[in-house]
């Protein structure tokens, strides 16, 4: 990470800044793309005793977070998909389809320590305007001051509505984009040094699997890219919970006076278009900073459910490219990162990394990225054969066993998702 | 409970859609003494059974109902008599007195009449200082998902979905609301409720009942059970699904009857909320109440006669939205009450009274900081009860919750604390009961520390131990299912 680097800079270079190495590659082919080292941590608790000297071993093995927040404004992008008032069981959230708190915190911890000046966490929050932000982590039982005092100034914004912009902030996708050319996002996502992607791991039915770079799809407000955008209820809470209109089936064009798509007789497949517009979103606006909350999470799928189950990986994965780090995360979770479509976790849908890859973002050969820390093999949680005894399981293994505190994987197939993709 | 029956009731619902010749057959089956039989063994110890409307019908179902009267007294049943419409209350009186009856219900008051009379009134306009120790209002709802729910199935039309308010927050009908309002009108008095179930083509399921039944007596009120036809008819024939539907009726009746003392429990609350609920003020006061119970936020009512008065120690809000402003003593303590740290929310007739604008944009309100505290001036002259109940829960801030609930999606719950606050009581009534979510694997949040919980069903006998989990800062409670409802009591303490 350069040490020069500034918010519009940030954003204007594409992500040369994120890994310190991208230069901008055509939208197709195979030259090879950006690479930067992965880090792997073992770490079985959320306890901030054993998750500070964790991440911060992981983040010296990355080349210290110093050079990339010291005297920065830093946006971290929250993963909040699935509603705040749904657990898995009794789980918190934190500990089953939500990044934990206490990781955020630490990871905010660190960045203070490194000399960071301002932390903002976003996040697409189905509340009204009105209604703070913070409201949304106190509904879903999170202590709001734990944030507020992990970093000198912490700013909460809920990137739905303009914030304290007037318009919408336009990111273009560099060579022209797979879905659409340009999207139109809060300010935040332009008005930050340094841009981080923090989310658990999950299994994901529209786009096989979701970790820091599915993340990237919650970056488009509702505002425009909402079921009913361009609606309001009760004047201050944008219609509709989630984009299956827009951006899933193409059934609309954004509002707001957003772009609309490239191809309007492209297919009108979520398994086509939810993988392009993340690959879009991740080159138009860079990570700089990828974190896989995988102490806790859920196999099955991204948003709770009784058939879900609840696991423990016990490890936490983070890069600064967030391909790299995606790729690294999938392998750990036993799927292969360059699979094709047809392919587990890729049944239904293109490779959202391979795509991202081919905008020039990052590799996901694993061959080609440097894994630091523990090695994957060590770490590996197997999603693959959950899920795949979900598949031919009639009636699933388990009951709902696994969605109780302490209980052991189990659980019958996918169920249907429910709530908002962020 | 209502025992309906005889050639009045004919009379009077033979001119009502979906009245059919079987109908008009359960009305006369229930005639029959021997239909008693299934209140063997069940709490219901008083009938409401139609008395007179001033119809022709009014002499011969006097008469008709002899039988039945004299079965009842001698299995140690009372009956009330409805007196409704144009009746010659004074007649109607002298002849329930007569037949034996406890006493009647009707409207207006009969000074020497010889016989109890239980006021009976269109909520919320009770006599609230009626000498009579019960209090009978009418004009409530059937609690449920609104208009059309999960609670029961159109057959006919083939519906299966559930009615939504805004922000697709489920649209739930309560009389909890006025069962609030009069506890604090008329704290010592009885408060029965008239409702019946949803006609038509609607079936109505045994946990509907069961429902309507806890939306009453967790808010400390009776509701006079009332059958549907169809129910009626099966338990005549002592159908086995009717029986066993009749008998979890009774179950829950029964329940509550063994926990009257619940009723001791002061509700909690950080909002209050002022109005004197009348004339101009009515619909705003009391659909604000309304909706404060639907949004689940705690609350306290505050009577703007005695608000002069009133202890605002405990509240840290405090929503004012009646029409004209208080008298200034009152006006001057609830200024001080947000100088001093609170959030007053108020009508647009507060409109000048002091603050400096927060700057921050709001399409209703105007908000101003007052001394310590938050004032907020609604900007219409008749403020949306919705968005006050929404809108009193984000100035007083979800940090304040007193609870927080996971896995329910369309509930209502009434948090009281018992005398001397030994304990917490959350009754929480399910009104889903279609989806997976609703009932399993509830968690509830409270900010105490609390060391002990368990859970009451209805039905039980004994309450289940439930488990604790430390949560930020707080403790989570862990409840298996609410189906469709459950007492939580916790407490700091071993629970006696």
């Amino acid at each position: 990470m350069h040490s020069g680097i500034t918010r519009r800079k940030a954003v204007g270079s594409l992500g040369a800044a994120a890994a310190g190495m991208f230069l901008g590659r055509p939208a197709r082919g195979y030259v090879p793309a950006p690479t930067a080292p992965v880090a792997i941590g073992k770490c079985a608790s959320y306890q901030p005793s054993e998750l500070l000297p964790v991440l911060e071993t992981m983040f010296d093995q990355l080349g210290g977070l110093g050079r990339l927040v010291k005297g920065k404004t830093v946006a971290i992008k929250l993963n909040f998909n699935g509603g705040s008032t749904v657990r898995l069981g009794y789980y918190p959230l934190g500990e089953s389809h939500w990044p934990h708190p206490n990781l955020i915190c630490a990871v905010m911890s660190l960045m203070t320590k490194a000399g960071v000046r301002r932390v903002r966490l976003v996040e697409c929050a189905p509340i009204p305007w009105t209604t703070p932000f913070e409201e949304y982590f106190l509904e879903a039982n999170w202590n709001v001051q734990d944030f507020i005092s992990s970093a000198p100034i912490v700013e909460f914004e809920n990137t739905n509505y303009l914030g304290s912009a007037k318009k919408l902030s336009r990111l273009s996708v560099p060579n022209g984009g797979l879905l659409f050319p340009a999207y139109d996002l809060n300010h935040s996502y332009v008005d930050c040094d340094v841009f981080v992607s923090i989310a658990k791991c999950k299994d994901h039915g529209t786009t096989g699997v979701s970790t820091v770079l599915k993340n990237q799809f919650g970056l488009t407000p509702l505002l425009a890219y909402g079921n009913f955008a361009g609606k309001w209820e009760d004047n201050d809470l944008v219609a509709g919970i989630d984009r299956i209109r827009v951006v899933h089936m193409g059934a609309m064009q954004p509002a707001f006076g957003a772009p609309a798509e490239l191809d309007p007789k492209s297919p009108r497949d979520e398994g086509y278009r939810v993988p392009r517009a993340i690959a879009d979103l991740v080159a138009a606006r860079p990570v700089h900073l990828a974190i896989t909350d995988g102490v806790t999470s859920m196999a099955g799928g991204q948003t709770p459910n009784p058939s879900l189950t609840f696991v423990r990986p016990n490890w936490i994965i983070a890069g600064t490219n967030v391909v790299n780090t995606s790729a690294v995360t999938l392998a750990a979770m036993n799927y292969n990162p360059m699979g094709q479509k047809g392919t587990i976790p890729f049944f239904r849908c293109d490779n959202k990394l391979r795509l991202a890859e081919q905008l020039g973002v990052g590799t996901c050969d694993l061959s080609q990225i440097e894994v630091v820390g523990r090695p994957i093999q060590e770490v590996v949680f197997d999603f693959k054969t959950l899920r795949e005894k979900r598949q031919s399981g009639p009636g699933g293994f388990g009951g709902r066993k696994g969605g109780q505190r302490g209980g052991e994987p189990g659980g019958p197939p996918d169920g249907p998702p429910i709530g908002r993709e962020n | 409970m209502r025992w309906l029956a005889g050639p009045l009731d004919i009379s009077q619902r033979e001119k009502k859609e979906g009245f059919t010749a079987r109908s008009k057959e359960v009305l006369q089956r229930w005639l029959d003494p021997s239909v008693l039989e299934i209140l063997r063994g069940t709490p219901v110890n008083c009938l409401v059974v139609s008395w007179a409307a001033g119809l022709p019908a009014d002499a011969e179902q006097q008469k008709a109902l002899v039988p039945l009267l004299e079965r009842g007294r001698t299995a140690g049943l009372s009956f009330v008599g409805l007196v409704e419409g144009e009746a010659n209350q004074a007649a109607a009186v002298a002849s329930a007195r007569e037949a034996g009856l406890a006493a009647v219900i009707m409207e207006g008051d009969l000074p020497h009449a010889g016989l109890p009379i239980l006021p009976l009134a269109a909520n919320p306009h009770l006599p609230w200082n009626s000498p009579s120790p019960v209090l009978v209002a009418k004009g409530n709802v059937w609690p449920g998902i609104a208009s059309q729910g999960l609670n029961s199935q159109d057959w006919r039309r083939g519906a299966d979905t559930q009615a939504a308010g805004p922000t697709a927050e489920p649209w739930i009908d309560s009389n909890g609301w006025f069962l609030r309002l009069a506890k604090v009108y008329a704290p010592s008095k009885t408060h029965w409720l008239l409702f019946d179930p949803p006609g038509g083509g609607n079936v109505v399921l045994a946990d509907a009942y069961r429902r309507a039944i806890a939306d009453s007596e967790s808010f400390c009120g009776r509701w006079v059970v009332s059958l549907d036809d169809a129910l009626r008819a099966s338990l005549a024939q002592k159908e086995q699904s009717a029986m066993e539907t009749w008998k979890s009726i009774g179950g829950a009746l029964d329940f509550f009857a063994k926990h009257r003392a619940w009723e001791t429990n002061s509700p909690v609350g950080l909002v209050g909320v002022i109005s004197d609920f009348s004339g101009a003020n009515e619909m705003v006061g009391t659909e604000t109440l309304n909706l404060m119970v639907r949004r689940n936020v705690p609350f306290r009512i505050i009577e703007k006669s005695k608000l002069a008065t009133a202890p605002l120690t405990g509240y840290k809000a405090l929503i004012s939205v009646d029409e004209a402003m208080p008298e200034p003593a009152a006006r001057q303590r609830l200024l001080d009450f947000a100088r001093q740290g609170g959030a007053l929310l108020a009508s647009q007739s507060w409109k000048g009274e002091g603050g400096t604008p927060t700057g921050a944009p709001h399409p209703r309100l105007d908000l101003r900081k007052l001394g310590k505290g938050k004032l907020a001036v609604c900007k219409d002259e008749t403020p949306d009860p919705y968005m006050v109940a929404r809108d009193i829960h984000v100035l007083l801030s979800r940090v304040n919750d007193l609870s927080r609930f996971f896995n329910l999606s369309a509930f209502l719950s009434a948090h009281t604390a018992a005398p001397g606050g030994a304990s917490a009581l959350l009754q929480i009534t399910n009104f889903a009961s279609a989806t997976r979510f609703s009932a399993s694997q509830v968690t509830v949040w409270f900010p105490q520390q609390y060391r002990a919980a368990r859970m009451w069903t209805l039905g039980s006998e004994a309450p289940v131990a439930l488990e604790l989990e430390p949560e930020n800062t707080g403790v989570d409670v862990q409840i298996p299912s609410i189906s469709p409802y459950a007492a939580v009591e916790a407490a700091l303490q071993k629970l006696a």
